[in-house]
């Protein structure tokens, strides 16, 4: 596979940064005014080997009291490979549906389908597809690329499996998440898998550059920041960068052409933020229908931090619309 | 909506609209126009704004730097003899207006001008160099497109040797710090990407959207589309 060589020496000059000395931003000043109260409430955590189990409860929330919808069925899924998936179908009696395979979040160590079962009924029945969640292995238990791999098995499954309309196929998620799901669109091109007609891309880290202004200015681990983007590394992928398997670094690979179109969502307080509009401007630069859309004051999966807040019901109600239209 | 031309003493005539309730004071705009007038008529109305457009000078006629001076001077005449609010003046324009409406933000800092709440660049023209990938790829003369552009930026240069100033080119500026927030709506893709992602990574509050399929100039094709309704909910939204 080939690999966006420009990028790639960025990622191997790391450490003689190309973004200089560029001081952390003050989150406190700059976010979003709907946020601010909120933002002073949010622990900040520190990742180490002796946290991760924590972390991962974080994450998890509370699975012994998920949030109910009447008119979405819920259940789950065994793959004959063991692989679990969760499927939310809307109650509409239909023969077929639009799909999405939906990839959670968590830095590629932590995240469970369940965590954003919100999310995911609201967008079952907002959008009216069915909604396929793979609880993919993490690291560092399984490493890289495990759950790249997990996460094609179960967009593969989908189609003879599940009720879903084989022209409308979809797939999303949000930070890491996001990354997964741009890989999916990338390995079904090149093996001619599974036809996928959109991809939503929330806060994307789509490479392992780790050097972008945007990176060194956010620092505060109330929020997704660099202190625990370089904690994870240690977990995921590990090793050199030169050395990664396929598919592990998608806003790397050199040929971006005939990829579906995309709806990319970022913030200006987003780590990620730079690498979201890179790899949204090269979609663009290869004929990629792309919906690009940088949020002023946001940061790192605002949404799932501050889900009442106004501006993340806007947050959400428009990409929810963009993968209604997509769909439809 | 009061609608009238205000005769500056330099000659610039400003089209001034107002909306007619009686307050002492209004949120201004500076709208850098395009040609189409449903815009600033709908922006006075809905969102109760003074709403002052410079007849700013062209080129051929008038190149670089002519029309930048004339904004700025419409800008600093608004809000010393029109009933603005000070907190609230707000400078926008699509294309070349746009790139006039970022530079005019630069001239305000780097002047001690007026304080600008917001700029507003709608498909800003914002970079001289037509290198982009971009700037290849929007060909056919049916939209805005790279011939047009490449005309265009010949007579408005002509009087311009060696370095392209930063208030003709704003991408051409080295230091973005210290303006006001930005909402920046495309296409001339690249050049608008990368003059948004350099000013929100000088920590200036930037909102971007990149609609796809949108043709340059949408906007005053469909005054009712969906951009335009986005266009006045971002600025309403900034205007709060």
């Amino acid at each position: 596979m080939k690999i966006c060589a420009l990028l790639l020496a960025v990622a191997l000059t790391a450490g003689v940064s190309s973004a200089g000395e560029i001081a952390p931003w003050n989150l406190d000043d700059m976010i979003h005014p709907e946020l601010r109260e909120g933002l002073k409430a949010v622990p900040h955590f520190e990742l180490t080997p002796e946290t991760l189990g924590t972390f991962r409860k974080i994450l998890a929330g509370n699975p012994e009291s998920l949030p109910k919808d009447d008119s979405v069925d819920v259940r789950n899924e065994t793959l004959p490979s063991g692989l679990r998936v969760r499927v939310y179908t809307p109650k509409t009696g239909q023969k077929e549906y639009p799909g999405l395979l939906w990839l959670h979040g968590g830095g590629h160590i932590a995240g469970t389908p369940e965590a954003a079962e919100w999310l995911m009924l609201r967008i079952a029945k907002s959008a009216g597809c069915l909604v396929a969640v793979p609880d993919y292995r993490l690291a560092p238990e399984n490493p890289c690329p495990a759950d790249i791999w997990d996460c094609y098995e179960a967009l593969s499954w989908m189609p003879g499996n599940l009720p879903v309309r084989k022209d409308r196929l979809a797939v999303g998620g949000y930070s890491s998440g996001a990354s997964l799901a741009a890989s999916m669109t990338q390995i079904s091109r090149d093996k001619k898998g599974p036809a996928i007609c959109f991809q939503l891309l929330l806060y994307p880290q789509v490479d392992f550059v780790n050097d972008y202004p945007s990176l060194h200015q956010i620092d505060d681990s109330r929020v997704w920041c660099r202190s625990l983007q370089m904690a994870m590394l240690k977990f995921y992928p590990g090793g050199l960068i030169s050395k990664l398997p396929d598919y592990v670094s998608p806003g790397l690979t050199e040929d971006l052409s005939g990829l579906p179109p995309a709806y990319v969502l970022t913030g200006t307080l987003d780590l990620s933020r730079d690498e979201a509009i890179t790899y949204a401007q090269r979609l663009m630069q290869s004929g990629v229908p792309v919906e690009l859309h940088v949020r002023p004051g946001i940061v790192h999966a605002c949404e799932f931090l501050f889900t009442n807040a106004p501006v993340c019901v806007r947050i959400i109600d428009e990409y929810i619309n963009a993968l209604k239209e997509a769909l439809q | 909506m009061n609608v009238r031309n205000e005769p500056l003493k330099s000659g610039l005539r400003v089209r001034v609209y107002s909306p007619k309730n009686e307050k002492p004071e209004y949120p201004a705009l500076l709208w850098i126009h395009g040609d189409n007038e449903d815009l600033p008529l709908r922006i006075a109305d809905e969102l109760g704004m003074i709403v002052a457009a410079p007849a700013y000078r062209q080129t051929p006629e008038y190149p670089y730097p002519a029309d930048v001076e004339d904004c700025y001077e419409a800008l600093v005449w608004m809000t010393e003899n029109l009933p603005v609010r000070k907190d609230r003046v707000a400078v926008a324009g699509q294309s070349a207006g746009g790139g006039l409406s970022a530079a005019v933000s630069l001239m305000a800092r780097d002047k001690g001008g007026p304080a600008l709440c917001f700029q507003m660049l709608l498909y800003p023209m914002l970079d001289h160099r037509n290198i982009t990938p971009s700037s290849f790829q929007i060909r056919g003369h049916r939209a805005w497109c790279r011939d047009f552009n490449l005309l265009a930026l010949g007579m408005y240069l002509v009087n311009v040797s060696g370095d392209v100033p930063a208030y003709d080119s704003p991408s051409a500026a080295d230091n973005l710090s210290g303006l006001p927030p930005a909402y920046g709506l495309d296409p001339f893709r690249d050049e608008d990407i990368a003059y948004a992602q350099r000013v929100m990574q000088a920590g200036v509050p930037v909102e971007l959207r990149v609609i796809p399929g949108a043709t340059h100039g949408a906007e005053a094709i469909f005054a009712e589309a969906d951009m335009s309704i986005e266009t006045v909910k971002a600025l309403a939204e900034a205007m709060k």
